[in-house]
C-alpha cells in the first residue's frame, strides 16, 4: 500500500477515528499495531507471516534480555540480533545466491531464486537489532535507563509489533531507536495533535514525493538501457543530476509524511534529512542524507569497532570507517554496485579526513561554494551504481558522458530545472537561513508557500509510483 | 483553496491551449482521461501498446480513438473500456505486447473514487492542465525544439536485434502467454455480449527482428474462422525508431494502411459519416 493511493486514505480515516473514540483509550496501541498489519499485508498477505515472525523473535529476545539471568543475557542478545541478521541477509541475496548455484544444484537454486525481498524487510529488522542492544546496553550498562519493557509478555508483545510494524515508519524508516520511542508509548489525546507540524510536514512530504519526486522519475528513466544511447554528453549528465534530485525528493519526501502521519497519532520520529545537498564535505553529507541509518550505524557499529580495534590506531579507524560503509552498501542491496557503493564513500570519508588534516588550503571568496559542488558532484556520480547496479552499464554511461559530445537537449533541460527548482529553493533558503537570512520571517511568505505546495500536489502531481527506498 | 478555486475560474473561463503531453506517462494519461472523463460514443477504439500509442493522428479518421498506451499494452485500454459505462461500436485490438502485463495501478489511479466523477468538472485535476502543460506552448518551440522519438544508430539496432532474437528463440513463456490470450478473449466475448465488434492486428516491427514464433501462436490461438484480423502489412514498407516503434513517416504510412483497412472491413463507417 502506497501512502498516495485511494485504499491507504480509507486506512488512515478509519483508523485515526477508531484511534482517538473514547471505547478504545486503553487499546490505542492495538488499533495502530492492527491498523499496521493491513498496510503491510494489503498486497502481498503472506508478507504477514515473516513480519509476526520477525515481531516474536524480538518480543521473545528482548523479554528474556530484560527480565532473564544475567548470566545468559549476552548470549540471548547475539542470538537476536543474529537472528535478525539472518533473515535479512536471506532475503536480500537469496536471489543473487541462486543465480550463482545455477549450475550446480538447479532445485536449490531456482527456489532461491524465486525469493523476493520482502518490503521494508532492511527497516524493521534494523528496528529489532535496535531493541535488543539497546535493551542490552539498558541492563549491563545502565545506559537509557528509560527504556523499560513491560512485566506482562502479551503487553510486550504489542508494544514490540508496535515499535516495529507502525506504518508511517515501517517500511522505509527513520530508523528509530527503541529508546527514543517506546518510552512515548502512553494514552494519547486528540487535543494535543499539534496540527500546524502535522499538516505542514505531510504536504512538504507529498509536495516533494508526488510532485518532485514522480515527476523526475519520467524523466530519469530514461537513465536505463538503451535509452541513454540516445542522448548526448550533456543531455546524460543533466539525467544523472536529476536523478540526484529526485532520489532526494523521494526519500526525503516520505520520510516527511512519515512525520506527520506518526505526529497525528501522539508519537515523534526523527527527522532523517538536513538539507544534505549544501554539505561541504562527504562526512557532512552522511550527517545530513540518512540521518537515522547513519546514527544507526554509528551507535551500533561504528562506534563498537573503533572501541575495540583501538590498539591499532588509524589503521583501526580506516577498518572501521570501510566496514561500515561497506555494510551500508550492502544494507541496500544485493550486488557488487552497492558494495562498490559502500567503498567509494568509505574512502571518500578517509581520504578527506587525510587531506584536511595534514594540508591547508587557504580559504577564498567562493570556496565554500566550490566544496558544495564537489560534494553534489562526487554523491551524484556515485549514485549512478544504484540506478544502474550492472557495472557494465555504469561503464557504457560515463563512457558516453565524456566521448558522446552533441548538444544538450533543451527539452530535458527545461524539465529537469522545472522539477528541481522546489528542491535547489528549499536547500537555498536553508542555506540563507543558516547565515543569518531568514527570508520566511515575513509574515506571509509561508502560508502562501503551503498553499502553492497544496495546490501543486492537487494539480501538478505525477503518477504514483513506489517510493524508491521500498526497494532496499 | 483560493488558489485552486481561481485556477479553476480560469481555466473554464479561457479553456488555454495546453501541450499534448510531453512525455509518454502523460501522454498515457492525457488520452485515458479524455476517454473517461468524456465518454461518448465512438465509433473506433484503438487498444494497445506504445506501437499503436505512436502512430499519426492526423491519419487517423475522427471516428477512431486511440486508447494505446506506451509501457503497456492492449490489457490496459481493454479493461478501461470494460469499466465505462458507453462503449464503443468497435475495438481495434494489438496483439504485439501481449507478454507485458495490465497496468492495475494505472487503472486504478484513473478511476479513484469520488475522485474520477468530480475530475470532468474540474479542469485542475485533469493532466491535461497541469501547469507544466499551460506554460510549454507558450515558450518559443525554437527554443526547446520539436517532441520526437530519436532513432538509434544501425549497429546499436544490430546488436539489440541479435540479443532480442536469441530470447525469442528460446521456448516461449507459454503459461503466461495462454493466461493473457485467455484474458483478451474473456474481453471480446464480454463485447460480442455488448454487441461490440472486436479485429485484432500485428503491427510490423523492424525487419532486424524475427517474432515470427509468438505471431505464429498468436495466429494458432486467433484463427481467422472465428476471429477478425487486419491483414498484415510487411516491415520492408515501414521505417523505424528501434526495433519496435515506426518513425515518423512509419507511422504515417501505417495509420493511412490501417485507416485503408478499417473503411475495407467496414464500409459502412465511411457511409455513416458522410451521412451526417
Amino acid at each position: 500500500m502506497l501512502f498516495t493511493q485511494f485504499p491507504f486514505f480509507v486506512l488512515l480515516i478509519s483508523v485515526f477515528a477508531l484511534y482517538y473514540l473514547p471505547v478504545f483509550k486503553n487499546h490505542q496501541v492495538s488499533v495502530l499495531v492492527l491498523g499496521s498489519f493491513i498496510f503491510y499485508a494489503y498486497r502481498f498477505p503472506y508478507l504477514l507471516l515473516l513480519l509476526l515472525s520477525s515481531i516474536s523473535i524480538n518480543a521473545i529476545t528482548s523479554y528474556y534480555i530484560f527480565y532473564g539471568k544475567d548470566n545468559f543475557r549476552k548470549t540471548i542478545t547475539a542470538a537476536g540480533v543474529l537472528l535478525n541478521i539472518a533473515i535479512l541477509v536471506f532475503f536480500k541475496y537469496a536471489h543473487i545466491t541462486g543465480l550463482s548455484l545455477i549450475h550446480i544444484d538447479q532445485s536449490v537454486s531456482l527456489f532461491l531464486i524465486s525469493v523476493s525481498v520482502p518490503v521494508g524487510i532492511s527497516f524493521f529488522t534494523f528496528h529489532g537489532i535496535s531493541m535488543l542492544i539497546d535493551l542490552y546496553r539498558n541492563k549491563s550498562f545502565k545506559v537509557h535507563p528509560e527504556l523499560v519493557i513491560k512485566r506482562n509478555f502479551m503487553h510486550h508483545w504489542t508494544n514490540t509489533a508496535f515499535y516495529i510494524a507502525f506504518f508511517p515508519q515501517m517500511i522505509a524508516g527513520p530508523i528509530v531507536k527503541s529508546y527514543y520511542f517506546l518510552p512515548q508509548i502512553q494514552r494519547k489525546y486528540f487535543k494535543d495533535i499539534c496540527w500546524e507540524y502535522a499538516v505542514t510536514k505531510l504536504i512538504s512530504g507529498y509536495f516533494l514525493k508526488t510532485v518532485v519526486a514522480d515527476n523526475l522519475k519520467d524523466i530519469t528513466a530514461f537513465i536505463s538501457y538503451p535509452y541513454y544511447t540516445y542522448f548526448s554528453s550533456k543531455t546524460l549528465l543533466i539525467l544523472l543530476f536529476a536523478h540526484s534530485f529526485q532520489l532526494f525528493a523521494d526519500f526525503a519526501g516520505y520520510s516527511l509524511i512519515a512525520l506527520g502521519l506518526a505526529s497525528i497519532f501522539g508519537y515523534r520520529l526523527i527527522d532523517n534529512f538536513n538539507n544534505p545537498f549544501i554539505s561541504t564535505s562527504i562526512a557532512e553529507f552522511w550527517r545530513r542524507w540518512h540521518i537515522s541509518l547513519y546514527q544507526w550505524l554509528k551507535d551500533y557499529l561504528f562506534s563498537p569497532l573503533v572501541i575495540s580495534l583501538r590498539q591499532y590506531g588509524n589503521m583501526g579507524l580506516v577498518f572501521s570507517v570501510l566496514t561500515t560503509f561497506i555494510i551500508a552498501g550492502a544494507w541496500h542491496g544485493a550486488g557488487w554496485a552497492f558494495i562498490i557503493f559502500g567503498l567509494i564513500h568509505g574512502a571518500a570519508v578517509i581520504i578527506e579526513n587525510t587531506v584536511t588534516k595534514h594540508i591547508r588550503i587557504k580559504a577564498f571568496p567562493g570556496i565554500k561554494l566550490l566544496k558544495i559542488v564537489m560534494v553534489f558532484c562526487f554523491v551524484t556520480f556515485v549514485w549512478l551504481l544504484f540506478k544502474l547496479p550492472d557495472l557494465n552499464s555504469d561503464y557504457i554511461y560515463i563512457k558516453r558522458m565524456i566521448y558522446a559530445g552533441g548538444n544538450i537537449d533543451k527539452r530535458y533541460l527545461f524539465f529537469i530545472s522545472f522539477y528541481s527548482l522546489p528542491v535547489l529553493l528549499m536547500h537555498i533558503i536553508y542555506y540563507l537561513k543558516s547565515n543569518g537570512y531568514n527570508i520566511l520571517k515575513f509574515k506571509y511568505i509561508k502560508p502562501v508557500l503551503y498553499a502553492v505546495m497544496l495546490m501543486a500536489i492537487l494539480s501538478n502531481k505525477g503518477s504514483s509510483g513506489n517510493f524508491i527506498y521500498f526497494q532496499f | 483553496m483560493a488558489f485552486f478555486v481561481i485556477c479553476n475560474i480560469y481555466l473554464i473561463l479561457f479553456m488555454p491551449s495546453i501541450g499534448s503531453g510531453e512525455n509518454d506517462r502523460q501522454k498515457n494519461i492525457i488520452a485515458a482521461q479524455e476517454y473517461i472523463d468524456y465518454n461518448t460514443h465512438r465509433q473506433i477504439v484503438l487498444a494497445g501498446s506504445s506501437c499503436t500509442r505512436r502512430l499519426d493522428s492526423s491519419m487517423l479518421p475522427h471516428y477512431i480513438y486511440n486508447l494505446a498506451f506506451g509501457g503497456e499494452n492492449m490489457l490496459t485500454g481493454l479493461e478501461i473500456i470494460r469499466r465505462c459505462p458507453v462503449k464503443p461500436r468497435i475495438v481495434l485490438i494489438e496483439l504485439n505486447q501481449i507478454l507485458l502485463d495490465m497496468d492495475s495501478d494505472f487503472v486504478a489511479s484513473l478511476f479513484t473514487p469520488i475522485l474520477y466523477k468530480i475530475r470532468p468538472y474540474v479542469p485542475s485535476l485533469q493532466e491535461k492542465y497541469q501547469f507544466i502543460n499551460l506554460i510549454l506552448p507558450r515558450i518559443n518551440k525554437t527554443y526547446l525544439g520539436p517532441n520526437y522519438y530519436k532513432s538509434l544508430p544501425k549497429e546499436q539496432l544490430e546488436k539489440m536485434a541479435n540479443d532480442e532474437n536469441s530470447e525469442n528463440s528460446k521456448t516461449l513463456n507459454y503459461s503466461k502467454l495462454d493466461n493473457h490470450i485467455n484474458l483478451v478473449k474473456n474481453y471480446i466475448n464480454e463485447n460480442k455480449a455488448k454487441a461490440i465488434k472486436t479485429v485484432l492486428y500485428l503491427l510490423p516491427w523492424n525487419c532486424l527482428v524475427n517474432n515470427n514464433k509468438i505471431n505464429d501462436y498468436l495466429r494458432l490461438k486467433f484463427p481467422i474462422n472465428e476471429y477478425q484480423w487486419i491483414e498484415s502489412d510487411s516491415c520492408i514498407n515501414y521505417s523505424f525508431n528501434d526495433l519496435h516503434h515506426f518513425d515518423v513517416q512509419g507511422a504515417r504510412k501505417y495509420s493511412i494502411y490501417l485507416k485503408s483497412q478499417i473503411e475495407k472491413l467496414f464500409p459502412d463507417i465511411i457511409i455513416n459519416r458522410k451521412s451526417q
